[in-house]
């Protein structure tokens, strides 16, 4: 609660969007599109400073067992603009 | 079985890729478009170009909300290493509204979120392996590894492989065409270094991407560290750093290994 806290005070137009995120709760908005569940539920989770940090950190390990899956020839990771 | 489908999108292509029927995917590539018409700054009637020219209050949706709020907090947990360049306007906090911020720019951190809620989106769908590609930023949410490759900056160099299975890819810095990326604590061109970043999501790998790739390397060894995220460092004279022990995704060097680093820099040189 106190990064949070910090967190809020560093910036006024975070305090605001905060807001509004906890709006999204009551009030669906009418431009939501098809993403609309998924986005109010990511929405909701970075109302917390703790799930921003989650979002940056690194994933789990990987079980040596599984069968790796090749992603199609066009997907790779390039340097983004 | 995978179905994919590759279009442009976003000053970029998008690519996704999941086993799921093609209406999904195309339901897909229609959020992506979605994203594109709400955060480009390149449409003029976007929301980021609205808040880039308004001198008063411009009403956002949830979706914008939600990107302008984790670009606020990711400005302050990176000590402003990330920079979209929101600006801390005078707002309205019960009525979705937002101030003028003439220079807003999510350009690389809307690949990233869109990637992630896209790829949510097709395992809301019941996807059992997605993979999304936007402008290079990569989002795999898979219950099988997955091979992703990443590729050299000079376009020439083997590439690297990546395995991962829930996880966000991003590179960010130099490339043949030059140094694009700006050091915020100058406002002018940043000697940037190639940073690639392993991390829970694809919006969070851009930013420590970015990030990594413009501050002096001790605060950006530290910022990796703080938040625990896995990345390789690649300096201008090839030397190569890591945190958090990225090798464990690694599953073929390729341009990564020492010499080939050296090697796209020579490449690199060459092509400017």
């Amino acid at each position: 609660m106190g990064t949070r806290a910090r967190l809020m005070s560093t910036s006024l137009t975070a305090a605001v969007v905060v807001g509004s995120v906890a709006a999204m709760a009551e009030a669906e908005s009418p431009s939501v599109d098809s993403t609309g569940e998924v986005a109010g539920a990511l929405a909701a989770a970075v109302g917390d400073a703790w799930a921003v940090d989650k979002m940056l950190a690194s994933p789990g390990p990987i079980a040596a067992e599984d069968e790796p899956v090749r992603s199609p020839a066009g997907i790779r990771v390039r340097v983004s603009g | 079985m995978l179905c994919t489908v590759d279009r442009p999108a976003m000053g970029s292509r998008a690519a996704v890729s999941a086993d799921v029927d093609h209406s999904r995917i195309e339901a897909a590539h229609r959020s992506v478009g979605d994203a594109e018409q709400r955060w480009s700054r390149f449409r003029p009637l976007s929301i980021v170009s609205q808040i880039r020219k308004a001198t008063g209050l411009v009403l956002i949706d949830d979706h914008t909300a939600a990107i302008l709020e984790f670009a606020a907090r990711a400005n302050a947990l990176t000590d402003g290493w990330f920079d979209a360049g929101l600006s801390h306007a005078g707002v309205c906090p019960q009525r979705d509204l937002v101030g003028g911020s003439p220079g807003l720019d999510l350009g690389g951190l809307a690949k990233g979120w869109t990637a992630d809620l896209v790829a949510d989106q097709l395992v809301a769908d019941g996807a059992s392996i997605a993979i999304v590609d936007i402008g290079g930023d990569v989002r795999v949410r898979s219950e099988q590894p997955v091979l992703v490759e990443c590729e050299a900056p000079n376009r020439r160099s083997r590439p690297a492989a990546f395995l991962i299975c829930d996880a966000g890819v991003a590179m960010s810095g130099p490339t043949r065409a030059g140094d694009h990326l700006i050091d915020p604590r100058c406002g002018g061109p940043a000697s940037a270094r190639v940073s690639i970043v392993v991390a829970r999501t694809a919006a969070g790998a851009e930013v420590l991407a970015t990030a990594a790739a413009v501050a002096p390397l001790g605060e950006a060894m530290a910022l990796l560290g703080r938040v625990g995220a896995a990345a390789w460092l690649i300096e201008s004279d090839g030397t190569v750093t890591t945190a958090g022990q990225p090798e464990r995704f690694l599953a073929g060097s390729g341009w990564l290994a020492n010499r080939s680093s050296r090697a796209w820099l020579e490449g690199r040189c060459l092509a400017l």
